[in-house]
């Protein structure tokens, strides 16, 4: 390198500044008000980070910088711009991955002795970066291409998958040693670079792969603080202060915002990198915590909400089921047997309880609730006599309510129903009813997700209350409404051991007198495991379908 | 390691430190533009792509290293173009929606 035009001592002054031009940015953009501001301050010392860059390294009359320059520009602005609300989370995830590329390039040039210098310690950092990048590169890749679907979004577990992540893991490490040791003459660098870029690349694959339901937001989350890590080590290889402070920083904040996520849903950031998140439950367990869920919903059922009129409107009547329960349990295993052996229950479930009037809105309603009725039954129906009352429409529910809380999910997300919820909500204010809206922390497929999706559709953030500082209102408001989400309140979270969704709070909706479950069917959530309050036998009013459509009509009658 | 190495490794540690300590108690309406916020941040790697395929591309074999080095530099820009574009909009709006209440 020729000699600076100014002197090591300016240009580290100037690049302490910018750290903390973009330190402050980052801590602006915690507040919502100076939010816009503090995320526009960090773009502006990136942007003077690269001039900085250019003038300090004398590379500023090299061409082909510019022209690489402008097309990353042009692509990103049209991708910024152009993305909708509900991609976020694939987008962040996509950038995220490009990211992580461009480091472990960065480190595969310092690894060559390119921009480097081929001492011990920038070889074992460049070795680090590559890897690290390489892993954000393909883990995001994959995790993009699950939340857009087109990698299945199941988590996928196949025989000999902890051996072949050892084996990566251990190959990688070997690299990072030999690299370091300097034992390899320059000439066979490539051979560690290659092996160090596949086994990073298996590495990364295998790690996304498997990774299902909640941890979605989680694993986004880790990798987007892996590739601050990523620019980290590869600034550290390369000698760049700037790039080493804002890694840094991205690195661990990265990780906290992790690690808060992973207390509110209660899980370990450990058990999730060891790859604890999937369904590893073998059939008998599930069928066994089937029969245990059942039964606690009944009862939590009875404790939390106080016994209401049983209503007309695709209720759970109490139809005597003949079936043996373990038939049961194995056709809702398979939801898609719900049909074929519905037909038989459903007429019986009406000859033996013929006040059955179904003002239904779909018809599929009746076979599915059928199979659920059955489900409900067996539990036990302690709480019978108390459904004895009186019938009572469920838009009379919705107008008496004096409190209402609305429960968004990814379903409302799919179905771009949030302007229809902000609709409802603004019907049920007229009326004198108060809203509040319950946002978990995982729904949706990324953190705060639903929030920017509510806030597009003109909910004041005001009315977003988190999980922590609402739950405890269920057990008082009149009506729960919930829109396309699952998981979030299966009450399964709190007895169904052995599921991924086992020990992670839920929202008590099954503490409110009246549900109204606006989802697309009864099938299980992302994580795979059935909702009991499906089944409830009083209170819960299925509107299955289109979100935007079953909300739609009910706006219309109200 | 040389005493620029240190420094380096010092300020790496400091910088963590620092991050670790400054979102704390951000509320979760912020996580989503935070988060892609960062991610716009984490393309400072940019830097670190010009200065080496500026120097690969003066040295050893300046069409591979154009090809490799410019890959690395469109990478980064669209990650820090397009994370900062989108996350101004997503504040854009939840400031916008914000302010009217008051």
């Amino acid at each position: 390198m020729t000699t600076p035009l100014f002197s090591s001592y300016i240009y580290y002054s100037l690049c302490s500044i910018l750290s903390i031009g973009i330190l402050f940015g980052i801590y602006l953009m915690s507040k919502v008000n100076k939010s816009v501001l503090g995320n526009r301050l960090s773009a502006t010392c990136m942007l003077l980070g690269i001039i900085l860059t250019l003038i300090y390294n004398q590379i500023f009359p090299v061409w082909v910088l510019y022209l690489a320059i402008a097309i990353g520009a042009i692509l990103g602005a049209i991708l910024g711009i152009r993305v909708k609300m509900i991609q976020m989370p694939q987008t962040v995830a996509l950038l995220n991955g490009l990211g992580g590329g461009a480091s472990a390039i960065v480190g595969g040039f310092a690894l060559l002795g390119i921009g480097a210098i081929t001492a011990p310690f920038s070889l074992t950092t460049s070795a680090l970066a590559l890897a690290v990048g390489t892993l954000t590169l393909f883990g995001s890749l994959v995790a993009a291409g699950k939340l857009h679907k087109i990698l299945p979004q199941k988590s996928i577990i196949f025989k000999g998958q902890q051996a072949l992540t050892i084996v990566s893991l251990v190959l990688i490490a070997t690299t990072i040693v030999i690299a370091a040791l300097g034992i390899i003459p320059t000439s066979l660098m490539w051979l560690i670079l290659v092996t160090n870029i596949l086994a990073s690349a298996s590495f990364g694959t295998l790690f996304s792969i498997r990774v299902g339901g909640a941890d979605m937001p989680i694993t986004i989350s880790l990798l987007n603080s892996l590739s601050g890590v990523a620019g980290a080590i590869a600034g550290l290889a390369i000698s760049d202060l700037l790039l080493v402070a804002v890694g840094g920083i991205v690195g661990a904040s990265g990780l906290l915002l992790t690690q808060v996520m992973c207390k509110a849903i209660n899980r370990k950031l450990f058990d999730i990198l060891l790859g604890k998140t999937s369904c590893k439950m073998s059939q008998t367990k599930f069928a066994s915590t089937k029969n245990s869920k059942a039964q606690n919903t009944t009862a939590s059922h009875s404790e939390c909400a106080a016994s209401k009129a049983e209503e007309t409107d695709l209720q759970f009547e109490n139809a005597k089921s003949n079936n043996a329960p373990t038939d049961l349990l194995a056709k809702n295993t398979n939801s898609k047997k719900i049909e074929s052996s519905s037909k038989s229950e459903s007429t019986s479930a009406k000859t033996e309880s013929p006040s059955v009037k179904t003002e239904s809105t779909l018809a599929t309603n009746e076979n599915t609730l059928a199979i659920t009725e059955n489900i409900a039954n067996k539990s036990e129906s302690t709480s019978t006599k108390t459904e004895k009352e009186k019938t009572e429409n469920p838009l009379d529910i919705l107008k008496k309510a004096k409190s209402v809380i609305i429960v968004p999910g990814y379903g409302m997300a799919i179905a771009q129903a949030q302007h229809q919820v902000k609709r409802l909500a603004d019907k049920l204010i007229e009326n004198g009813t108060i809203v509040k809206y319950a946002i978990h922390p995982v729904a949706g497929r990324m953190p705060g997700h639903m929030n920017v999706l509510l806030c597009e559709a003109n909910v004041e953030y005001e009315d977003l209350y988190e999980m922590k500082d609402i739950n405890n209102e269920f057990a008082t408001a009149d009506v729960a409404i919930v829109v396309g989400a699952n998981d979030v309140l299966n009450p399964a979270a709190r007895e169904a051991v052995g599921t991924p969704i086992y020990g992670m709070p839920v929202l008590s909706v099954d503490c409110c007198k009246n549900i109204f479950i606006f989802n697309y069917d009864t099938k299980p959530g992302y994580a795979g495991v059935d909702n009991p309050l499906y089944t409830r036998k009083e209170g819960t009013y299925l509107y299955l379908g289109n979100a935007s459509e079953t909300l739609e009509k009910l706006i219309g009658a109200l | 390691m040389t005493l620029i190495q240190g420094i380096l490794l010092g300020v790496f540690i400091v910088a963590t430190i620092i991050g670790y300590f400054l979102i704390n108690n951000v509320p979760s309406l912020l996580h989503t533009p935070l988060m892609s916020g960062m991610n716009a941040l984490s393309g400072i790697t940019i830097l670190g792509a010009l200065t080496a395929t500026a120097i690969a591309f003066k040295s050893i074999n300046p069409v591979l290293s154009a090809i490799v080095g410019g890959l690395a530099i469109v990478l980064a820009m669209i990650n820090v173009v397009g994370g900062f574009v989108v996350t101004d909009r997503m504040l854009c709006m939840i400031v916008k929606k914000g302010g009217r209440k008051q």
